[in-house]
């Protein structure tokens, strides 16, 4: 233009007049604030393997219009979005408000985020560009696929004073322990009158008191071995304790036991006992903050915390036992008395990588190390048995509930 | 991408325009043109842009001074479309990520917009060019310095109108 003005050519000012004029014409109204952008999310508790909405909404509160508003959303990688992983550009009229719908699929359990969602305005054709507006992250909890577990057999000693296993004790209960004569504090509607005739005395028939029992539920954190795959993918260690962690506890809550859950690592996590509906969400939450805590401890020392396990609670402890403190943990409980069940959840195909011609070799005594320490928990009395989902426990339930009626021999 | 396709084909045909006909379809001046536009794509945000315009409007005025070819209005009004197109789409792919994923009425409504301006545009053109036929050319010294004062009057005030807040 100024060349046009100097020169006195026409032709330059013609080149020069659609800048003159989209420049005017964009700048006669501005917007004075920066956009407004939420994030939300249809669900904040979900299943793994389900879907779940994200909506990102940005506002424009100023009475001029964004030509576009560019939105992008970080998330957790165990969350897959059909769309949403590129940023995205919507039009804003004046006062309104826009929604982006992002539908995704929960990969694996956990708290992941989902977030921070940054969003920026551009405004009067391309001039004016916001800064970057950043909401705070949402965190999504996931809660783990129960693994299908039932188990048949019953536990080694039901301790408290209701619940659905026989005990060995006699008391109020369905289960009939015999014929007895009849002794003040008897009640009427125990005696048999059958026997009471054919003997001309009186008897009563005896029971055995129905008592629940409490399980604990131990976790080997100290390592995650096998690369995980999410549901319906490969299960690392860690993606199998938690699971199976989560079916064990719903059967037996489901069957009126007391579940606790601790964990074998440095951060001495635990979950009270308790049964009921509540603590099975409490297991499932407290499942989700589950993480490889590969820190300083020693098994003596762990086990000599007070009040850690009960003397009567059938231990299951889910481990990939490769670490010589799981094994030492393991050998020490069992030493202990407790009734101990070890579950194994190395994955079957989990080998490092090949770095050299030796790693095949090397992985070949590292497996024949391990079968030798299984084979050594197992003369400990250490029950180990990989997990395969239901029934995988019965016959070690079984043997373990045989040897619980049986005098014990405990190291002390 | 589509954008930054827009800005590359408008860069190159503003040059192209500019160029004197006879060599327009030259290889090495296409390769060239292409070239220079091809880079304003590839970064918008940078002065690359501003390198493609101001190449076409130095070109322009090279072929009508040194080469003296006459000024026709079709070629005229096409380089002023071909700069305004590439200008604007620059400004819209810099604001945009290259992976971003647009909704279709943002591309209509900046076409839109960028129609009207290069209608209101062409008729103030059209006026321009017939100002001599209408109005008594007058030859006097401070005419350029009227003129002159009169461009830096707009260039002040749209810059000031950029910079201002609220």
């Amino acid at each position: 233009m100024f060349l046009a003005a100097i020169t006195g050519r026409l032709d330059l000012l013609v080149l020069a007049l659609p800048f003159v004029v989209g420049t005017a014409w964009s700048l006669r109204r501005r917007p004075t604030v920066e956009p407004e952008v939420t994030l939300g999310v249809s669900e904040s508790l979900v299943p793994e393997g389900e879907q779940v909405r994200v909506i990102v909404t940005v506002g424009n509160p100023t009475d001029t219009a964004f030509d576009f508003v560019v939105t992008g959303l970080r998330r957790s990688p165990w969350l897959r979005m059909q769309r949403g992983i590129r940023p995205y550009a919507i039009p804003l009229p004046a006062g309104s408000e826009g929604d982006i719908e992002l539908d995704g699929r929960t990969l694996r359990w956990g708290r992941h985020a989902l977030g921070p969602a940054r969003a920026y305005a551009v405004a009067c054709d391309g001039l004016l560009e916001s800064h970057r507006v950043t909401t705070p992250p949402l965190w999504l909890r996931v809660h783990p696929v129960n693994e299908d577990f039932q188990a048949g057999e019953g536990m080694p000693r039901a301790a408290g004073l209701a619940g659905t296993h026989h005990s060995r004790r006699p008391g109020e209960g369905g289960e009939l322990a015999g014929v007895r004569p009849f002794a003040p504090g008897d009640r009427l509607r125990r005696i048999d009158w059958r026997v009471s005739l054919r003997t001309r005395e009186l008897h009563v028939s005896a029971t055995l008191s129905d008592r629940d029992a409490e399980v604990v539920i131990l976790l080997d954190v100290l390592h995650e071995v096998g690369a995980s795959g999410g549901v319906g993918g490969a299960a690392s260690a860690l993606d199998t304790a938690v699971r199976a962690a989560a079916g064990i506890a719903e059967h037996y809550l489901h069957r009126g036991d007391r579940v606790s859950l601790i964990e074998f690592g440095p951060k001495f996590r635990q979950l009270r006992p308790a049964s009921g509906r509540r603590q099975y969400h409490a297991v499932l939450e407290w499942l989700l903050d589950i993480t490889v805590s590969a820190g300083q401890v020693d098994a003596t020392t762990w086990l000599q915390r007070p009040y850690l396990l009960p003397s009567n609670a059938l231990v299951v402890a889910l481990t990939p036992l490769v670490d010589d403190r799981s094994a030492e943990l393991l050998a020490g409980l069992a030493r202990a008395g407790r009734f101990l069940v070890a579950v194994d959840t190395l994955p079957a195909n989990a080998r490092p990588a090949a770095v050299n011609e030796w790693s095949d070799v090397a992985f070949r005594l590292w497996r024949l190390e391990r079968e030798n320490m299984l084979g050594q928990l197992r003369e400990h009395g250490v029950p180990v048995v990989a997990w395969t989902g239901s029934g995988s426990l019965d016959q070690v339930l079984r043997d373990v509930a045989r040897m619980a009626g049986s005098a014990r021999a405990v190291v002390r | 991408m589509t954008v930054r396709t827009v800005v590359f084909v408008t860069g190159t045909a503003a040059i192209l325009l500019a160029v004197p006909a006879g060599y327009r379809l030259d290889g090495r001046v296409m390769a060239v043109a292409g070239a220079v536009a091809g880079i304003a794509a590839l970064v918008p945000r940078t002065a690359w842009v501003d390198v493609v315009e101001y190449s076409a409007v130095a070109v322009w005025v090279g072929a009508t001074v040194v080469e003296q070819v006459p000024v026709e209005v079709p070629a005229l009004f096409g380089i002023a479309v071909m700069l305004y197109l590439h200008h604007t789409f620059a400004a819209m792919a810099a604001a945009l990520p290259v992976n971003a994923e647009v909704v279709p009425q943002v591309l209509t409504n900046w076409a839109w917009r960028a129609g009207a301006v290069l209608v209101v545009s062409g008729v103030a053109g059209i006026g321009v060019l017939l100002l001599p036929r209408l109005v008594q050319p007058v030859s006097s010294p401070i005419a350029p310095l009227v003129a002159l004062a009169a461009a830096s009057l707009i260039g002040v005030t749209l810059a000031f109108q950029l910079r201002r807040r609220g």
